[in-house]
């Protein structure tokens, strides 16, 4: 089957009302997720694994799951502009430019340009996995260990770039992110971790656990302390759609966001998060106003937003083609497509064509639905959010408790949630920026299994990663920025870098 | 801010010495060639220790400059980093209700900690009256129930102390 008949064959199951029905709630419920904080898209598709039992279609169910995984990333946008806190963690990097230009009157216009970056992305990212799924995958097939280690290398060199004021601080959460991910079952020698007895602590700690704690509850924590935040949440929106100056400003940023996100999201444990810090990173890195980022550079959101939605659309690359689950949300669809019965993998083209190509279809389907939900109705999106703190603040809290508590059925949970939130609330005290700390823990389990693999491969030597190619060219840009880092904290004032 | 920086500086090169020990001891090192379960978390105490005291030496030298404004996202104009004195009349039962709140959870079940906390939260962090205390308790603790019970499928406990 080619592809545009393969493409005919697919829109034909996706456009039936029922496969409709459940692209537009997976949008809704995505939407809905990425922008309440606290629940994200990983945790709500695992809460509606079982719920895939009663789906009788894998297609269906599959379409469900993808469009609360994408529709997580329109979302997310929302609540990181209005109210500085990520819905999810690849929107983390939109605080950083969205909330400071809602602060300044300009939450329209941020949500806008995120929707609209968000919808040229995701289709882009949608049509690049039509056309050209096959080659890219095997691409990202020839990745190897040593690669897979430098190239998370590089990503949280890039995370230490985002927390900006301090590269010292930035390594210090890159070191405990590491930390953190490995407590636990050592996954080669079986060995259990830092758990100190405690069984819980033997299967480590839970993402979404630690996300939902330093994002949710540490801002909240932090928001105690302050009477501003009644003054955010009640922000206007105002006119959504951008003006021309933010169209000239944005396009280009669209467009390198789309590549990045595109490219980022195939290889395995890149994905949204990895993306949209890359995007901010090279948008900070080519503006002629870097200066302006940090303060509410509408390129600061435009790029990472489309980088985000990019990357989730060519994360299905691997997980439909190889087999490969890229990230947490992926992985809970490979579980959902398992528990069908079908197989994701190479061959899964030719064995069930009606899911590979029905699942594409609805992305463009979706993508177009979530246009629709999120640019002339971020209004009603934000009227989640026009509640006062004080009655906010306690729902999030109880958001977060139970959905740390569903993960695993466990209070453990909470009280990670309690300490990972007082954790979040420290940081934020001392200056330290989260991200980093979040994108380690997320790396870790595959920078530490693709070192040891490789260290066996090479008996040992770390020559193995500049004597492979790929490898070579990743530690050369990794030593490319740690010496761009160091010339930047010479030149810089002492206080500024501590 | 520089004294807690050093503080915290300290803090952390203690506690990096302490994750390189402990791996070394009871995690074990393995070889080059197989590195066992502490080698990963070796590398990083070591490195937690080296940039705790980088910090540290950091915080003597930015003494000497004044700050030149705070730099990136964070929570906005009002630092809560910068204010004198915490405003701990609202922190302190707020972290403490949470605590009570995991603590609760599963002894006295959903229902009764839900309400309880909501009734503490609005009562203890926002001083509001008993009316609107009981009207928001029971709707948010209904509304958190019908979305994780009856629409996410969530089995939420019924409480230890009841069964």
């Amino acid at each position: 089957m080619g592809i545009f008949s393969g493409l005919i064959n697919g829109f034909s199951i996706a456009l039936t009302p029922v496969n409709l029905l459940f692209a537009f709630i997976g949008a809704l419920l995505g939407t809905a997720v990425g922008v309440l904080p606290g629940l994200g898209p990983a945790a709500t598709i695992a809460l509606l694994l079982p719920a895939t039992y009663a789906i009788s279609s894998p297609v269906t169910a599959i379409i469900l799951m993808a469009g609360i995984f994408y529709g997580s990333m329109y979302g997310g946008s929302t609540t990181s502009i209005l109210l500085n806190l990520p819905g999810e963690a690849a929107s983390v990097v939109t605080c950083i430019d969205g909330y400071k230009m809602a602060q300044k009157g300009r939450a329209g216009a941020a949500l806008g340009i995120a929707a609209i970056g968000s919808f040229v992305a995701g289709t882009a990212g949608v049509l690049g996995l039509t056309l050209f799924a096959p080659k890219i995958a095997g691409f990202a097939l020839s990745f190897g260990p040593p690669e897979m280690f430098s190239l998370a290398l590089v990503g949280l060199l890039m995370a230490v770039t985002l927390s900006g004021a301090s590269v010292i601080k930035g390594l210090i959460m890159l070191a405990m992110g590491l930390l953190l991910a490995s407590v636990g079952l050592d996954p080669i020698s079986g060995k259990t971790r830092f758990s100190f007895g405690v069984i819980e602590l033997q299967s480590g700690f839970d993402f979404v656990t630690l996300a939902m704690g330093v994002f949710g509850l540490g801002e909240i924590f932090t928001g105690l302390e302050s009477v501003m935040k009644t003054e955010i949440v009640t922000t206007k929106v105002g006119q959504v759609w951008p003006t021309v100056k933010d169209w000239v400003d944005s396009r280009m940023a669209i467009l390198r966001g789309t590549l990045i996100g595109f490219f980022v999201g195939i290889i395995p444990g890149g994905g949204a998060v990895i993306s949209s810090l890359v995007s901010y990173a090279l948008e900070k890195k080519v503006s002629k106003h870097p200066e302006e980022f940090g303060q509410g550079a509408i390129e600061g959101v435009a790029g990472p937003e489309s980088a985000n939605n990019a990357a989730s659309s060519s994360s299905f690359i691997p997980l439909l083609t190889l087999g490969i689950p890229g990230n947490a949300s992926i992985a809970m669809i490979f579980a959902a497509l398992l528990i069908k019965g079908v197989t994701p993998g190479p061959f899964l083209i030719q064995e069930h064509p009606e899911v590979f190509w029905g699942v594409i279809a609805s992305m463009y389907i979706g993508n177009v639905m979530l246009l629709v939900l999120n640019l002339p109705m971020v209004g009603i999106w934000a009227q989640l959010l026009r509640v006062p703190f004080g009655i906010l603040a306690p729902v999030i809290i109880l958001f977060t408790a139970i959905g740390s508590y569903s993960i695993q059925g466990q209070a453990f949970d909470i009280y990670s949630l309690v300490g990972f939130g007082l954790f979040g609330y420290l940081l934020r005290k001392l200056k330290f920026e989260p991200g980093p700390l979040v994108l380690a823990f997320v790396l870790g389990p595959m920078i530490e299994g693709s070192m040891r693999r490789s260290l066996l491969m090479s008996g040992g030597s770390f020559l193995i990663f500049v004597t492979h190619p790929i490898s070579m060219a990743l530690i050369g840009l990794f030593a490319f920025l740690v010496l761009g880092q160091a010339l930047v904290m010479f030149r810089k004032k002492p206080a500024v870098q501590t | 801010m520089n004294r807690t920086e050093r503080i915290s500086a300290a803090a952390v090169v203690v506690f990096g010495i302490l994750v390189a020990a402990y791996s070394r001891h009871y995690l074990k090192l393995g070889f080059l060639i197989s590195p066992d379960a502490g080698f990963l978390p070796f590398a990083v105490g070591v490195a937690l220790a080296g940039l705790g005291a980088l910090w540290f030496a950091a915080s003597f030298r930015s003494e000497a400059v004044p700050e030149s404004g705070k730099e990136g996202g964070g929570a906005g104009e009002a630092d809560p980093a910068d204010a004198p004195v915490p405003a701990l009349s609202r922190l302190l039962p707020g972290i403490l209700l949470v605590i009570a709140y995991a603590w609760l959870f599963e002894r006295a079940g959903y229902l009764v900690s839900t309400v309880l906390f909501m009734v503490g939260w609005q009562k203890f962090v926002e001083r509001e009256g008993w009316l609107k205390t009981s009207v928001i308790a029971l709707l948010s603790a209904a509304a958190m129930y019908a979305l994780f019970v009856h629409f996410l499928k969530v089995d939420l406990p019924t409480g230890t102390w009841f069964s």
